[in-house]
């Protein structure tokens, strides 16, 4: 079992607090469907496995709090299953959407323990109403 | 003449795509003053929201496209309660029904459509879905005990259905087809709806021809072959019809709608059309006029690009959704099916749980879903890409449709 203090404390500024990292998954949970659902404290968040990096945000849709994870993953970038609403997991935005997804830092350790910081990086933020179907094509 | 990069652009008709076309023109850079002309007392709001959140609970959560700080902060002018009569191309001027003109070097024009009304079938209780106006009168007379029918059993006389029976009131869907929603959705998926309907307890007169509705100060009495029921209030939803008044007064082609090549140009320069209004000539479909916001955005935004410098085509598989009860349907495609197409099935519709996808020559042209909005986000890559799939291997459950696009170099 890896411990979460097996990481080594952060040196920036920014970083969130190690000492209350969560472990949600093992990196082999994300292998195959490269994404999935946790629980973070009482936040359902979604895992997305982009480019051998494991991402973190909210899984409850800014839009219609539908589940992120149940979307899909293409091209780097998260397509809601309610309403195909795009995010970048890295940020959390929505492509031509005002409002955000919560970001959370995210660490795999050696023994591939997927843990997940519980305060996230950047918040979440409602969206107002551009649009009720995914944005037109730029 | 303003200089190109100071032009002014004006919408005809503040709905979807005015709102779509005013942030993308922005988006792209677009310099020149953006004017909205719209007849209806407010500005752009989502029209869907109007059979769903806006007609079972009122509110107004997400309902505006554009708030007023938006439009201030991007130069973008709203004007309301204002029906404009025509295109005056020559003078470059959009006229209005009080005589007043404005300016217009680029003009959307971007009316929508009106409910068909039927003949004689007016009153206190009879109601016509497209406003908020509309909307909110008819949620006044949905409450229990009310008794409510619905003429027509497509996507909006299901939705409203729907909302209705979400406020306790008793509702009776008429429709001379046997099936909902099967002419847009396929037969399984009408199958799968009707059922959802029939089990939330919607009574469904389905599949009789109606010979006579007679409105009175009681009610309003709806005949079919199989006898006379009586209804508090009912709702007429038996489709639209494009306005398309401006555009003949102004000179424009019109047809089934107001003709549009794949960019949106109408028959005049610098004159484009998008939405509901437009018949556009669609790179896979050909000449069609559809009634989706998804489909209005996506020509709007094709129109801004074209007008702020970078010429698109709106040519995407259409789209769109529709929430009945809590369940989420989606379609992909469905516009160019053919009776040929091969239907496969993933997972279950009966159980609200799954794919139709439509196969042609091993390549996907189409699917709906239900609850499986998913499936289709990798259907339009599936689509897009040209990637072939088989029919078992989109009915089996255990290949993931993902790593379908990954075996590009399949040859059939
Ligand atoms: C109740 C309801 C529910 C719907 N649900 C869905 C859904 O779930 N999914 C989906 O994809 N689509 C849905 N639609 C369809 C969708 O709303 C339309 O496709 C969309 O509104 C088209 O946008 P538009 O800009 O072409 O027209 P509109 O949004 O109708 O805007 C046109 C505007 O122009 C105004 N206008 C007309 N003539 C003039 C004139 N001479 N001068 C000034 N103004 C004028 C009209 O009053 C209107 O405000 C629904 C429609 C309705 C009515
Ligand atoms: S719920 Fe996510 S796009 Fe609508």
């Amino acid at each position: 079992m890896s411990e979460p203090t097996a990481i080594s404390p952060a040196p920036v500024v920014d970083q969130p607090d190690t000492d209350s990292w969560v472990h949600v998954a093992e990196l082999k949970d994300l292998a195959r469907r490269k994404r999935k659902q946790v629980t973070v404290g009482s936040c359902p968040v979604a895992l997305f496995l982009v480019d051998d990096e494991v991402l973190a945000v909210d899984d409850t849709c800014i839009h219609q709090e539908r589940s992120l994870a149940k979307g899909t993953l293409l091209n780097g970038q998260v397509i809601c299953p309610g309403h195909q609403w795009k995010f970048d997991p890295r940020t959390g935005e929505a492509e031509d959407q005002d409002g955000r997804l919560a970001t959370y830092a995210v660490q795999v350790t050696e023994e591939g323990a997927v843990l997940v910081a519980p305060q996230p990086v950047t918040p979440r933020e409602a969206t107002t109403s551009d649009s009720a179907t995914h944005p037109a094509g730029r | 003449m303003n200089p190109v990069s100071e032009q002014t652009l004006v919408v005809v008709g503040a709905g979807h795509v005015a709102a779509s076309a005013a942030r993308a023109l922005r988006r792209r850079g677009f310099a020149g003053p953006v004017v909205l002309i719209g007849d209806e007392p407010v500005g752009p709001y989502q029209r869907p929201h109007l059979s769903k959140e806006r007609l079972s609970a009122g509110g107004d959560d997400g309902l505006w496209l554009l708030t007023p700080a938006w439009c201030e902060a991007n130069d973008v002018t709203l004007c309301t309660n204002s029906t404009v009569e025509r295109i005056a191309a020559d003078t470059g001027s959009v006229l209005l029904a009080d005589g007043s003109s404005i300016p217009a070097d680029v003009v959307v024009l971007a009316t929508g459509g009106r409910p068909r009304r039927l003949p004689g079938v007016e009153g206190e209780r009879v109601h016509y879905i497209r406003t908020l106006a509309d909307s909110d009168r008819l949620r006044e007379r949905l409450s229990t005990g009310r008794r409510i029918g619905v003429l027509g059993g497509g996507f909006l006389g299901s939705e409203i259905a729907a909302a209705a029976l979400g406020r306790g009131a008793e509702v009776v869907v008429f429709d001379r087809d046997p099936v909902l929603l099967a002419r847009a959705m396929g037969a399984d998926i009408g199958a799968a709806l009707t059922g959802l309907h029939q089990r939330r307890g919607i009574d469904l007169r389905l599949g009789q021809a109606i010979s006579e509705i007679r409105p009175s100060a009681d009610g309003v009495t709806v005949v079919t072959e199989s006898g006379r029921e009586t209804v508090d209030d009912l709702v007429v939803c038996i489709g639209i019809q494009p306005n398309t008044e401006v555009a003949v007064s102004s000179g424009l082609v019109v047809g089934n709608g107001v003709e549009v090549d794949a960019q949106g140009r109408t028959s005049l320069p610098n004159v484009f059309a998008a939405g509901d209004v437009a018949a556009h000539d669609h790179p896979l479909y050909g000449r069609v006029r559809v009634e989706h916001v998804d489909v209005a955005q996506r020509q709007a935004a094709a129109i801004a690009a074209t007008v702020a410098g970078r010429p698109s085509t709106a040519g995407d598989a259409h789209w769109f959704w529709t929430d009945q009860y809590d369940v989420n349907v989606q379609g992909l495609g469905l516009t160019g099916l053919r009776p040929t197409d091969t239907v496969v099935t993933r997972g279950s519709l009966a159980d609200l749980d799954g794919t139709a996808f439509w196969l042609r020559d091993g390549l996907l042209v189409g699917g709906a879903s239900i609850e499986r909005g998913e499936d289709l986000s990798v259907a339009r890559e599936l689509m897009d890409l040209e990637i072939h799939v088989s029919a078992e291997q989109l009915a089996d459950e255990s290949v993931e449709l993902e790593d379908l696009l990954e075996q590009e170099e399949v040859t059939v």
